[in-house]
């Protein structure tokens, strides 16, 4: 049976090998970079939010208390934490025309949201089938009605609205799952 | 919840106002008198909304592969190293690292392989960066990851010039294994941990140390013969 996170971070003080980081690893990194790469919008920057993050995790690991948070929400706030570091140092740097660093907290902490939102959102529809997630995309992004999606990709017209219905309950599934309140 | 037998086809597309427009009505219609449809269109209804954060095409962000091995390189280097004395043990811990060092240096001296046994060796050979540099290079697994003990001599430069080791993966990876200075005799020892899995390195680069994130000359290299 698979450790539970916070048995893992229990462990990771005594953790010569690197097995219960790299478990650890495995569970929350592509989460954690997609956040940092919707916040950042740099790839090269993300990378190294996760890099600090999980050399926080195992410098720090005697201080979680799994009373007071999930491992992910300690993740996350540590993530946040150096994201914010990151457009503090933009914001420090002299600003071109085109910069559009973020100033106050607030609208920090609005712009972290809405990048673990993105991200959320992103790898729901990821998890989707290809056939519910392309009528999800013809209907939605596309603006196309169930008969127009029919005579496009040659569906019969009763297959494109069940499957319509199927992908939308899915995803909810999916959402309900991530704890996203849709 | 999912809606009546008649209509659950359509809640999803009525959602996404995908129906026609006379079905967009008709459904409008029967929604106000089926609690089951009902039920299940206000499940659906902020969905369109959720949907909206992100583009049609957008790519979930996914780690590059090499990220996860160079953070474990880094915990298991970092871990490697011995833990800082407690400041009210100083006066005790100076004199005994002193007497450690010495008795660990003569059991360097004569024991040169170490207690670990090496599972690999690797001749290192000069490249023009090099002047004529050579060494080798012996793996042996321990506990943290890979030690590789590394022996060089004429390497270029003053003492106390900075080098680098890393390990190649077959499929180009470069893994640094952590850096080591020459010594004024252009010889240097070092035994560096990296956190690489055996069998998966087959070559050996000794380099300038890294500045500003790009990597220096390549001075010395050898293919690991396991």
């Amino acid at each position: 049976m698979a450790s539970s996170d916070a048995t893992l971070v229990e462990r990771l003080p005594f953790d010569r090998s690197g097995d219960e980081l790299r478990e650890l690893y495995r569970r929350y990194a592509p989460e954690l970079f997609g956040f940092a790469t919707n916040a950042l919008g740099d790839r090269e920057l993300a990378e190294e939010v996760v890099q600090d993050v999980f050399a926080q995790l195992w410098r720090h690991a005697e201080d979680y208390d799994q009373r007071r948070a999930s491992v992910r929400t300690w993740l996350y706030a540590i993530a946040r934490n150096r994201i914010i570091d990151a457009h503090r140092r933009a914001a420090a740097r002299p600003r071109r025309a085109e910069d559009d660093s973020l100033d106050s907290a607030a609208e920090i902490d609005a712009a972290l949201d809405h990048a673990v939102l993105r991200w959320q959102v992103g790898s729901a529809l990821a998890r989707l089938s290809p056939a519910h997630r392309e009528v999800i995309r013809l209907a939605h992004y596309g603006s196309l009605t169930m008969r127009e999606i029919a005579e496009r990709t040659g569906v019969p017209l009763g297959t494109v609205k069940s499957r319509t219905s199927y992908a939308l309950r899915h995803l909810r599934l999916i959402f309900d799952e991530m704890e996203i309140e849709p | 919840m999912s809606g009546c037998r008649s209509h659950a086809d359509l809640v999803g597309p009525y959602v996404l106002q995908a129906l026609e427009p006379d079905e967009m009505e008709a459904m409008r219609r029967h929604l106000a008198g089926c609690p089951r449809c009902g039920a299940e269109a206000r499940a659906l209804a902020r969905l369109p909304r959720l949907l909206d954060q992100v583009d049609a095409d957008e790519a979930v962000a996914v780690p590059p592969p090499g990220l996860e091995e160079e953070i474990l390189d880094r915990f298991v280097r970092e871990r490697a190293k011995p833990r800082r004395a407690r400041r009210r043990w100083l006066r005790i811990a100076i004199p005994a690292a002193a007497v450690a060092a010495v008795v660990a240096a003569v059991l360097v001296t004569s024991l040169p392989g170490g207690t670990d046994s090496a599972y690999a060796h690797a001749d290192l050979w000069s490249l023009p960066a090099g002047h004529g540099a050579a060494g080798s290079a012996q793996v042996a697994e321990v506990a943290a990851g890979t030690r590789v003990q590394l022996r060089a001599r004429h390497l270029p430069g003053r003492a106390g010039t900075p080098y680098e080791l890393w390990c190649v993966r077959s499929d180009g990876r470069w893994i640094s294994g952590g850096s080591f200075r020459a010594r004024a005799d252009g010889s240097a020892a070092a035994e560096l941990t990296a956190a690489v899995t055996p069998g998966e390195y087959h070559v050996v680069v000794i380099t300038r140390r890294s500045t500003g994130g790009d990597r220096g000359a390549e001075v010395m290299r050898g293919k690991l013969e396991y």
